[in-house]
């Protein structure tokens, strides 16, 4: 997993709300890859009529 | 000699098919040479089928000869959204993506169709993917309005709403995720039904936005999309959001009387949370009359801001549909129209947790929206709030829309044609019922149609001047 | 949310679209921004979406 362009990475910390201090933020950029990990296991290529596992209903039950 | 046959509604066709006074090739051959002679006019088909009609119809007509008439939809010749798969043949989304993507299955409700003897004319123009809108960026031109063809269908379900209309096909397929069959339904002048959420499998259908995506029927009238929902609505045990529900007869529902329905107006919906046209206005409240008379009482009713519909809705679609488009879009991207690519992308923008609140505010609404139905039967507002504009100025995405609640909702909701404004152009009202009530919409639908003329009207297409060369 | 550049937002989510894109693409952003704003505040914990999970009935 190649690692986060610095500059992305503080946009998507900008994009959460959250206030961090520089410790935090590092202490999240190195975690950040075991992030990325997981999410391109639901990134991979998925057949285009895969339904995700939480389904809609019209009524309340 | 029967003339204007493709002007005719599937319940009168389906009678003289069944009579044996109706060839369903004679039928079929009839559309076949209309949407040869027309379509170049409204680009309402990506792709007409016409040797495989002919001999879906003269397999049709060899099972009534001998005695093996399958129902209603027996010979009826109709179009499908080119979002629906069908084996064999190519469901390209509208999209150059898609140009060659060929599935192995028909779609669930496409078989159904199928078992029920109904004639495949031709796979129909849609926006890219559907969303965005009328794009010119495309392999193939967008479907034009039949009342004008310098005007929008509407959208997504295109070439749907333009071919009924314009007796291009007796019925046709499309999907609705926040309005794309009551929308062109609309602007065509036709009866467009999204159904309740589930009731109709959306498998085999290129998805949009998963939990909002509906499959419905297109049609002149609202009869008749009782007659498609009659063999479309079953349990499909591999859509998991397919309904487990009774069996209805929705032709037999059509009848009695509309005393003491109640009706609720969120008039707030389209006098304060947006402008709506004069003449929709007018015609809207005609159409009340009209019930008035048939013996419904009318009550305002108060519901959230339609703004904040629209917006839980788009927030819903952007996140579905870029999750489903994300690897296409970061690779491929020159392979999408300018319209679907950037309404997609946007989705991109979406958070995790702002999807999550999203759902959360919809089931909100649900609540809300159930609890103000206890005190009517039905909800009724026009489809949209002005007529059809120029072909390619429409924003799908640009304020609040009448349709989308019933999308966040997935309540059944009806669009059909109450009159025309000063220019001749369809206005509409939106029938919207309680979950799996849907045969009590169409019945409705259908007793406005039956004490109204507006069915009696068809768009004219002038034939192409032979000299024209 | 800190003040940050479109671009960088862009960025961050892995596409390239193209210079002709940014604008409109910005603009679509922004509204989908402030309907996001419309879903975030205090809600009860015990709030569900409506989606749900669910497995097969016998």
């Amino acid at each position: 997993m190649s690692e986060i362009d610095p500059t992305a990475f503080d946009a998507l910390i900008a994009q959460t709300g959250l206030t961090l201090t520089d410790a935090q933020t590092a202490t999240l950029r190195a975690a950040y890859p075991k992030l990325q990990t997981m999410i391109a296991r639901v990134t991979e290529p998925l057949p285009r009529e895969a339904e995700p596992a939480l389904i809609f209903q019209a009524e309340i039950r | 000699m029967i003339s204007d046959l493709h002007f005719m509604t599937i319940a009168e066709a389906s009678a003289l098919i069944r009579a044996r006074q109706l060839s369903p090739v004679e039928l079929t051959r009839n559309f076949l040479d209309r949407i040869a002679a027309l379509d170049a006019q409204l680009n309402a088909y990506i792709l007409p089928l016409a040797d495989r009609a002919l001999a879906e119809a003269k397999q049709a007509e060899a099972e009534i000869a001998g005695g093996r008439y399958k129902g209603p939809l027996h010979g009826i010749p109709i179009g499908l959204k080119d979002i629906y798969n069908t084996a064999g043949i190519a469901t390209t989304g509208h999209s150059a993506l898609f140009r060659d993507h060929v599935p192995t299955e028909d779609a669930f409700t496409v078989a159904l169709l199928r078992e029920a003897g109904a004639i495949t004319l031709g796979k129909l123009s849609t926006w890219e993917f559907a969303i965005g809108g009328a794009s010119f960026d495309l392999p193939w031109p967008p479907a034009r309005n039949p009342w004008n063809t310098a005007r929008e269908p509407g959208g997504s379900s295109s070439g749907s709403g333009a071919a009924v209309a314009a007796g291009l096909a007796m019925a046709a397929m499309g999907t609705d995720t926040g309005g794309s069959i009551r929308g062109p339904a609309s602007w065509c002048g036709i009866s467009g039904l999204k159904p309740t959420y589930g009731y109709l499998s959306r498998r085999g259908i290129l998805p949009l936005s998963p939990s909002l995506d509906h499959a419905g029927p297109m049609c002149w009238t609202s009869e008749d999309c009782a007659l498609m929902m009659q063999v479309l609505a079953r349990h499909d045990p591999q859509d998991a959001a397919s309904a487990i529900v009774p069996p209805v007869d929705f032709v037999a529902a059509l009848g009695g009387d509309l005393n003491g329905v109640r009706i609720g107006v969120p008039r707030h919906f389209f006098e304060t949370d947006l402008t709506c046209e004069p003449d929709v206005l007018a015609a809207f409240e005609a159409s009340l009359d009209v019930f008035r008379s048939l013996g419904a009482t009318v009550i305002d009713v108060t519901l959230s801001p339609l703004g904040l519909f629209t917006d839980v809705n788009g927030l819903i679609t952007a996140a579905e549909a870029y999750a489903i488009h994300q690897e296409w879009l970061q690779k491929t991207p020159h392979l999408y129209g300018e319209r679907c690519r950037l309404r997609i992308m946007a989705g991109a923008f979406v958070s995790a947790a702002d999807y999550v609140n999203a759902q959360r505010e919809r089931a909100r609404l649900v609540q809300e929206v159930t609890a103000v139905m206890a005190g009517c039967d039905l909800l009724m507002m026009p489809t949209r709030q002005m007529t059809a504009p120029e072909l390619g100025d429409y924003d799908s995405s640009a304020g609040p829309s009448l349709t989308r609640p019933f999308n966040m909702t997935g309540f059944p909701a009806l669009s059909l044609c109450n009159g025309f404004d000063r220019n001749g152009l369809p206005t509409s009202l939106q029938i919207a019922g309680r979950p799996f009530e849907d045969s009590f919409v169409l019945k409705a639908g259908n007793a406005y149609e039956k004490a109204t003329s507006f069915r009696s009207l068809r768009p004219t297409l002038a034939a192409p001047s032979l000299a024209a060369d | 949310m800190d003040e940050i550049s479109f671009a960088a937002r862009v960025a961050a989510t892995g596409l390239r679209p193209k210079p002709e894109d940014m604008p409109k693409l910005e603009a679509l952003v922004k509204d989908m921004d402030r309907a996001a704003s419309l879903v975030r505040g205090p809600r009860s914990y015990a709030e569900e979406p409506l989606s749900a999970f669910r497995l097969p009935t016998p």
